[in-house]
């Protein structure tokens, strides 16, 4: 039986269905241990009785109508109107756009594709190194992670089963954190300034017009949570609807014809997630029944006594898993065995959702398994070698904020005692 | 790990049960907006919600789900981990992928089988369902999709291997 | 430590530390003890292996082998045992004590139609109104939105005869909905009130019991028939000497509540006789829709038989 695990776990390292090898794993496991392996089936259909659920595929149909709209440009043109008076103007329009964009399209690698294209040449045009400039995208590939309604966000509240509301606030003081340390770094490796380009008041109307329809969006989604008009699971619904409406009727981005396969490119994206998330609830279910995660407690308790050695070594294990695997994967399998032991140590859930973001976040632009990497090595058509190195400046300020957010609960927390 | 290895023609019966499949997720899609947005209107107009339209949207994203993921098989769009990224011979290539498809296909059996067993269970137990369907038929989803998946990995698989049997004739030509 | 003979593994969605649990562990401490080690309990808490209908699935392929439900959860596969839960019924623990006991036979056979074992009751309390607005007569409770928790015909179809059309929301969305004014009244014990922190934003709280929540735990019927005469005696013995004990606990937490909200400024509502009255009209009229849907009409009578007898009784009655 060990010698089957073994088999069916390396064949997850050679590009086997993620969902079905811990499915078949789940299998072999209750087989094994003589129980009824229809505990298996059980186990995933507890999905249905997860009202939060909802959301996940509803917000990944706002993401993908959005990237196949015209609105990255519309956004990029706005933002671009009313920030390049700033000194390192393109640099900061670069990490606020992609943390917006990133925060409503899930993570999932669009925001390189969407958004790589338009400003890599805009950086080089205004004189900033294309090594700086490679990194900085690569990285933003994945900012905006900890702002509402990012996918990963949504997916913690799921598993961990903690208030989404709460995650939400949680993660604005991390992310705009981060945030700004870019921003310093960024206008620290500015070029000198050119001519400060002008525009005109027509030019500035026209501008606001056009993103007029989508500027709204953060308002509508997070006024009508914390503003009583609906549910946080509620608001993937509306949304999705705004968006649809904006896109196929105002702009007319995406014809009516080409809407079947939007939808259903979503719900196969969607799927993919939800399959893994089944098989692991599965896997889970059956560590569980073995007792597992309280005697990884009681082991680990030997050795580390209090909550700050553990959060460290919480932060080393976290990076590794960022690095082995994508954002989706890791949550669903890690987080429920680690939120039992977090939990004995007395770190509030919604700090630890923050810190495991931050780290696979890290993770989108870690070898050898960076998405980031991986999208902007294809995008630019550069070996993955050389981003690499771009980003390993961006990458060291990420580790800064990565400590700061795990050692100051008050970021992630202070905003729920005022709001929540 | 979409490559041409991994991806199902379509034509055929399988071409039809793609269709089915995508027509479906539309309509489930296009069902769980207008429900939930319904839902918030109603709560405002009569200031109160239909109790079913709940529990049918919790059972619509699992409906979703678990078919998006039937497609995402053909489309050979699963989340997968690919430690060798190419760095394997290519001769050995085509044969882990043969080793993949069968793997596949045994995991997907038994989970059909698993499914199976659930949906007996649930038959003999009883229990009604959103719109007052029986329980069995909403989780009767499992088995159904799980079965297909299997079926779509015993396509893969045979596809595979029947490639492999003839290129042995002649020399190894990989499609990129 | 060998393992034991007779391993159970129960799951409960109290979590771990609470004194369900405590309790809990103090009654399969006493049956180990009883039956030398032979008979042992592995308990799951805080709902790690799902809601009751995950748990009771699990009990039916054997992986589970007992459970503390809830009434809301079990009633959907034994449906009599919700008979309680019916509104403006039980009005003290006098009546709760008497009619619970009349009824236990009845459960008892009820349960073992579905393969359970009832070992034991246990409570949760007297179930209150609470809303962030005063509401103390009917048009004030219809005008107010209130939640519903999903999945009970019994308050479904009782605030459907009243008007209102609840909004119902996940446990985990009810304190943000009634800060945010999404909805303004629900239903809790006081204990469950204050554990969930509804209290700090419902201050209002109607003065009358609104109903009685209450839960069981139940083992695997074949599993404990299969069980040695003198370890079936040992596990029933050790449960009356333990689950009294959690009764009374749980019913000094409520009472402690009770002190605490006062305190914190909740106000306790009276409503008048003709209120109540007529509440329990509507309750009459509701349950007419729930028989023999939800409910059997012999154990309604029964139940409505008992009440009848303890309340006839002179004053005082059974001391507790
Ligand atoms: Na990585
Ligand atoms: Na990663």
């Amino acid at each position: 039986m060990t010698a089957l695990k073994i088999i069916i776990l390396s064949l997850a390292l050679l590009r086997s269905p993620l969902f079905l090898v811990i499915g078949a794993l789940a299998l072999v496991s209750f087989y094994n241990a003589d129980i009824d392996v229809s505990v298996v089936i059980i186990e995933m259909s507890r999905l249905a009785d997860t009202p939060m659920l909802v959301s996940l595929p509803l917000f990944i149909f706002t993401g993908i109508l959005l990237s196949e709209s015209k609105a990255p440009l519309r956004m990029l043109h706005f933002s671009r109107i009313f920030l390049s008076w700033l000194p390192g103007g393109m640099a900061v329009i670069t990490l606020l756009v992609c943390a917006v964009f990133t925060a409503f399209t899930g993570a999932s690698g669009i925001t390189i594709f969407a958004l790589g294209g338009l400003l890599l040449p805009a950086l080089l045009e205004e004189g900033y190194q294309e090594r700086f400039s490679m990194g900085l995208i690569t990285t933003c590939g994945s900012l905006g992670l900890l702002f509402p309604p990012s996918l990963p966000l949504i997916l913690f509240g799921v598993i961990a089963e903690t208030r989404i509301d709460h995650l939400f606030l949680a993660g604005i003081l991390p992310g705009l954190l981060m945030l700004l340390l870019l921003i310093f770094y960024s206008l620290a490796r500015s070029p000198a300034r050119q001519a400060k380009p002008s525009y005109t008041a027509a030019e500035i109307l026209k501008g606001l017009r056009v993103i007029a329809w989508e500027l709204p969006l953060p308002v509508i989604l997070l006024g009508g949570i914390y503003g009583g008009i609906f549910v946080p699971g509620e608001a993937a619904a509306v949304t999705a609807f705004y968006v649809l409406i904006v896109e196929m009727a105002v702009h007319r981005d995406i014809p009516l014809k080409q809407l079947p396969a939007v939808m259903s490119k979503s719900m196969v994206l969607f799927g993919g997630i939800l399959v893994i998330l089944a098989a692991s609830m599965a896997s889970t279910n059956f560590l569980i029944d073995q007792q597992v995660p309280t005697r990884l407690f009681e082991f680990i308790q030997q050795y580390i006594h209090d909550k700050y050695s553990f959060l460290l070594l919480l932060n080393v294990f976290l990076l590794i898993v960022g690095a082995m695997l994508d954002i989706f994967s890791a949550l669903v399998l890690i987080v429920p065995l680690i939120l039992p032991i977090a939990t004995g140590y007395g770190i509030d859930p919604i700090h630890l959702g923050i810190i495991f973001l931050t780290n696979l976040q890290i993770g989108y632009c870690t070898p050898p398994v960076g998405l980031n990497l991986f999208l902007a090595s294809y995008r630019f058509e550069r070996p993955i070698t050389e981003l690499y190195h771009s980003t390993l400046p961006f990458l060291a300020i990420l580790l800064v904020t990565l400590m700061i957010i795990t050692y100051l609960p008050w970021l992630s927390t202070v905003l729920i005692g005022f709001l929540g | 790990m979409t490559g041409p290895d991994n991806q199902l023609p379509a034509g055929g019966i399988l071409g039809l049960l793609d269709l089915v499949e995508e027509k479906l997720l539309c309509l489930m899609l296009t069902a769980m907006i207008v429900l939930a947005c319904l839902q918030i209107f109603l709560r405002y107009v009569y200031s109160g919600g239909l109790l079913w339209i709940d529990p049918l949207l919790r059972y619509l994203v699992l409906w979703c789900g678990l078919v998006g993921a039937l497609s995402a098989t053909s489309q050979g769009k699963h989340i997968a981990l690919d430690l060798t990224a190419g760095r394997l011979p290519p001769a050995i290539e085509p044969w882990l992928t043969l080793l993949i498809h069968l793997f596949s296909l045994l995991a997907s059996a038994g989970l059909t089988w698993a499914g199976g067993l659930f949906l007996r269970g649930e038959i003999e137990a009883g229990g009604a369902g959103p719109l007052a369907l029986p329980l069995w038929f909403w989780n009767g989803i499992f088995p159904l999709v799980f079965g297909l998946m299997t079926m779509k990995y015993l396509l893969l698989f045979s596809m595979q291997a029947r490639k492999l049997l003839a290129g042995n004739n002649h020399t190894n030509c990989r499609a990129s | 430590q060998a393992a034991p003979k007779h391993l159970f593994k129960i799951a409960s969605l109290a979590p771990a530390g609470s004194v369900w649990i405590q309790q809990f562990e103090n009654f399969a401490r006493e049956v180990e003890e009883k039956t030398g080690g032979e008979v042992g309990f592995r308990v799951y808490p805080g709902g790690v292996m799902g809601d009751d209908q995950a748990m009771f699935r699990k009990m039916r392929v054997g992986q589970l082998h007992g459970g503390g439900f809830t009434m809301t959860g079990i009633s959907s596969v034994v449906p009599d045992f919700r008979v309680m839960a019916i509104p403006f019924l039980l009005e003290s623990y006098e009546e709760v004590d008497f009619v619970k006991e009349g009824l236990l036979p009845a459960f008892e056979e009820r349960f073992r139609e579905k393969d359970l074992e009832l070992i034991a009751l246990t409570e949760v309390g007297f179930i209150y109104a609470m809303s962030t607005t005063s509401i103390s007569t009917l048009p004030e409770l219809q005008k107010s939105k209130n939640w519903s928790p999903a999945g009970d015909p019994i308050s479904e179809s009782y605030l459907t005869i009243l008007g209102i059309t609840p909004v119902q929301l996940a446990i985990p969305d009810v304190l943000s909905s009634l800060q945010s004014g999404l909805i303004e009244t629900v239903y809790n014990s006081l204990y469950g009130s204050i554990v969930l922190q509804w209290f700090t934003k419902a201050r209002y709280v109607v003065d009358v019991p609104y109903g009685y929540a209450y839960g069981v735990f139940a083992l695997d019927r074949k599993k404990f028939a299969s069980l040695p005469e003198a370890h079936r005696q040992a596990i029933d013995a050790a449960a009356a000497h333990h689950f009294p004990v959690l009764l009374q606990k749980t019913r000094e937490s409520n009472e402690e509540s009770r002190r605490v909200m006062a305190e914190r400024g909740t106000e306790f509502l009276k409503i008048d006789k003709q209120t109540v009255q007529l509440l329990q009209e509507k309750r009459d009229e509701a349950v007419k829709t729930l028989i023999p849907g939800s409910l059997s009409k012999e154990i309604y009578d029964r139940t409505t038989g008992l009440l009848q007898e303890v309340r006839s009784k002179p004053a005082g009655g059974k001391p507790n």
